[in-house]
């Protein structure tokens, strides 16, 4: 049992630079940033497209060319004015290479440690802007990644009288709106990402604003709440 | 030396593979059962009827009543409701400032039906309080909505 305790410290211990560093990239990859700035000037910055989500995703052949008045080309294999499942077929498909890749990208970063630099950053500042104990940042962090293992942990910290049934509450409203946000906004979201005209990772900053809104909106009715319940 | 370079790969491969199952289990089904709604909805003319008793609430956020379409289907699917939108851009309906917010809204009550299985009872919560869990995500979406809004 101690080796086992020495091991989990040294594994803390190792979330070091590398971690961060890793948190950073990701970050940068996704927001777009670099994608407008490779768009700027006569293309000196069109190097830093490569380190771009989108840009780097890179697009379906054409279909080919028309000569000027003959009509127009489908962009890609989906055809025009499809509708329905036929529509609807066509269109997912368009969408699962640039979920793989956003998918693929965001496992090496969390293999680096990213997500447990940022449960990190979190635990100091988690009892002012939630009013919970810092040994929820856990979950909080893997609510990121996944909805089950989030609010299992929610279970297990309440089983263990970790935490109260308020934070309880605090914590799944926490988790219950939007939950694994960075796989569901890059997978399921890519069906509208293509066209937004803001930076890729403004919506989805707004969408974790709302999850600690709904946290606290919890917060402020968790005990007429739960007085009226029990 | 040869570890590192494996868990990189095995790491992309594995994060790629999710990708493509979520794309076949979730993606590609969900897609099919909104596009067909949305298919009966167009033939039956049924979609301006949505329209027509939505349009108070929607344009309280400056949306076409359609959008509604859009955010009840993302109730109960994530992906059909947010496939919605894609119609909605593509047909000219909505402008690429609305898919941003309609991107928020759905995202934060995305599902909710779903959920309720995969967090709200794993996690323990009272029963009774799965409507205001509900309640709190539809409120969450609004405020989602309407911070876009302010700032685009």
């Amino acid at each position: 049992m101690d080796n086992k305790q020495d091991e989990t410290q040294l594994q803390e211990e190792k979330i070091g630079l590398g971690a961060y560093i890793a948190l950073v990239f990701a970050l940068l990859f996704f927001s777009g940033i670099f994608g407008e700035i490779s768009k700027i000037g006569n293309g000196e910055w069109s190097w830093l497209g490569a380190f771009d989500y989108v840009t780097l995703c890179g697009k379906f052949g054409n279909l080919g060319a028309l000569t000027e008045g003959s009509g127009t080309l489908a962009a890609n294999f989906r055809g025009v004015d499809g509708s329905g499942p036929k529509d609807a077929f066509l269109f997912a498909i368009t969408l699962i290479p640039s979920v793989m890749f956003a998918l693929g990208v965001v496992r090496i970063i969390e293999n680096y440690g990213a997500l447990k630099a940022a449960s990190k950053l979190l635990t100091p500042i988690l009892r002012f802007i939630l009013g919970v104990p810092g040994c929820s940042a856990l979950s909080l962090v893997s609510n990121f990644q996944s909805s089950d293992v989030g609010a299992t942990m929610i279970a297990n910290l309440k089983r263990n009288d970790m935490i109260t049934e308020k934070e309880q509450l605090i914590l799944t409203a926490f988790e219950y709106s939007s939950p694994a946000i960075m796989v569901n906004y890059f997978s399921i979201g890519a069906a509208v990402l293509a066209y937004l005209e803001i930076p890729l990772l403004v919506p989805m900053l707004i969408i974790i604003i709302c999850k600690f809104i709904g946290g606290n909106i919890m917060r402020i009715i968790a005990d007429p709440l739960l007085k009226r319940v029990k | 030396m040869g570890q590192p370079k494996e868990k990189f790969m095995a790491a992309f491969n594995g994060g790629a593979y999710s990708g493509l199952m979520i794309g076949v289990k979730n993606i590609i089904p969900n897609l099919v059962f909104a596009y067909a709604v949305m298919e009966f909805l167009n033939i039956t003319d049924l979609i301006h009827y949505v329209e027509l008793i939505f349009r108070p609430v929607m344009s309280l956020f400056g949306l076409p009543g359609a959008a509604a379409a859009a955010l009840l289907m993302g109730f109960l699917t994530t992906s059909g409701g947010l496939g919605i939108v894609a119609t909605l851009v593509i047909s000219g309906t909505i402008t690429a400032d609305q898919v941003a917010m309609l991107l928020v809204g759905i995202m934060c009550l995305g599902a909710s039906i779903q959920y309720i299985g995969r967090v709200l009872s794993v996690a323990e919560v009272r029963p009774k309080l799965y409507p205001v869990m509900l309640i709190i995500n539809v409120i969450n979406a609004f405020i989602g909505m309407t911070i876009v809004r302010l700032i685009i």
